[in-house]
């Protein structure tokens, strides 16, 4: 889907690979055509042959348009539908994409979708929710949002596509893990920078420290007594108890 | 070097304090939308009524206004009148309500409470349009212009005088 400046709103729909069941149609009718003959050969034996002319193309018929057709127009229908919701705001989040918002990979299906559509779900987070994501999260929202990764992968899309879609929607909030470009990018950049501030900030608080120890050991010991007679004397009977020769002019 | 440390721990104490004293008053879960000043997401959705369908391309040219809302929603109960009312007095814009994780009989009885519906309300099977206009919770509103571009985004349950607010603004916006 594509917008214009003035509004008017064009779509691109792309009938996705769902849409050939050429073979599995092929494999199904004739095995209804297998069970009608059977059935009917028991059932009427004399009017078989020329019943069978009349009413086995129209019976294949009714049961191609029953029972095969829906099940690949839906499955077509739902394809379509995640590509017409999704193209148009596909197109505007990713500038160098160029193939206007369609799916850029292969479909997924059985184990492969299951799988990849958890792994894309861990990275997409839940916005209802405190620190979950959305493959984490039983709220409806989530359950909801997940669907939708499930079917655009379903319908092709890659899984950049996939996180830009909802990035486009719900802003970089929406993934798990920051983008590492841009501002955001701080929360990868800051942790490791801190860090290193905090080991230089240590290491020159440990040399000075080291460094002041070994001054104060050398400088000579202050005459603290000098000034205080009553200080002086005590120092005396204590230098004396402690076999030191009092300094000069004590 | 004891005052570098002084004013070392005040820039950071200060920081700290400035990043806390901007989160005060603000709810966590209003995301600013990135979707403002970008065209609006397409949508094709079943009415309510029963009328069939409606896709954002068939309110080209008009003002309009999009409410996501939910019948088990209390905000949202709260807001559907102010909703309803506007929508008749309104000329020139168009509401639409989008209805997200709900029944039609449910939807139905809420809009007779208050008069019938004023505008069309539509069913999101699945969620596809609240994920596509990046809906956290309902009640959320988008405010679109004539050309189709959001001109903003308001969550939670609307005043009477904010919604006029934003419709003066949408009308005089984008011609």
């Amino acid at each position: 889907m594509r917008a214009d400046g003035a509004g008017h709103v064009s779509i691109r729909v792309q009938a996705g690979p769902s849409l050939n069941f050429s073979d599995e149609r092929r494999r199904r009718t004739n095995w209804a055509c297998l069970a009608w003959r059977s059935t009917a050969a028991v059932r009427h034996p004399d009017t078989y042959v020329s019943g069978s002319k009349i009413l086995a193309p129209v019976f294949v018929l009714i049961l191609l348009a029953l029972a095969l057709p829906p099940r690949a127009s839906a499955r077509a229908s739902a394809s379509q539908s995640i590509i017409h919701t999704v193209s148009g705001a596909l197109a505007h989040a990713d500038p160098e994409d160029q193939r206007d918002g369609l799916p850029a990979g292969q479909p997924l299906s059985g184990a492969a979708l299951d799988q990849k559509t958890t792994q894309v779900a861990s990275q997409v987070r839940c916005p209802v929710c405190q620190g979950s994501s959305i493959g984490d999260s039983p709220s409806s929202t989530a359950q909801d949002m997940k669907r939708e990764v499930r079917q655009m992968l379903a319908a092709g899309y890659t899984e950049r596509q996939v996180i830009s879609y909802f990035v486009y929607s719900y802003g970089d909030f929406i993934r798990e893990k920051p983008p590492e470009h841009g501002f955001p990018a701080v929360v990868w950049i800051a942790p490791p920078l801190l860090l290193l501030l905090g080991a230089l900030v240590v290491v020159f608080w440990l040399r000075n420290k080291s460094r002041a120890p070994a001054a104060e050991e050398t400088a000579p010991a202050p005459a603290v007594a000098a000034d205080d007679p009553e200080l002086a004397s005590w120092l005396a009977k204590v230098r004396a108890l402690d076999g030191e020769k009092p300094p000069k002019g004590s | 070097m004891k005052a570098g440390i002084l004013i070392g721990g005040l820039v950071v104490v200060g920081a700290l304090v400035a990043v806390l004293y901007s989160g005060f008053g603000h709810d966590p879960r209003a995301i600013k939308s990135p979707l403002i000043h970008r065209t609006a997401p397409d949508f094709s959705l079943e009415r309510v009524d029963g009328k069939g369908t409606l896709s954002l391309a068939q309110l080209e040219g008009k003002p309009a206004v999009i409410n996501f809302w939910a019948t088990w929603c209390d905000p949202c109960k709260e807001e559907l009148p102010v909703l309803l009312q506007a929508a008749r007095g309104a000329k020139g814009v168009q509401f639409v309500g989008i209805v997200y994780e709900d029944d039609p009989a449910n939807i139905e009885n809420a809009l007779a409470r208050h008069g019938g519906a004023a505008y069309p309300t539509l069913i999101d099977k699945g969620g596809h349009a609240a994920i596509a206009y990046g809906v956290a919770g309902v009640p959320e509103t988008f405010f679109l212009d004539r050309t189709g571009h959001i001109v903003a985004k308001f969550p939670g349950p609307l005043e009477p005088d904010e919604l006029q607010g934003y419709l003066a603004e949408i009308r005089g916006s984008g011609s």
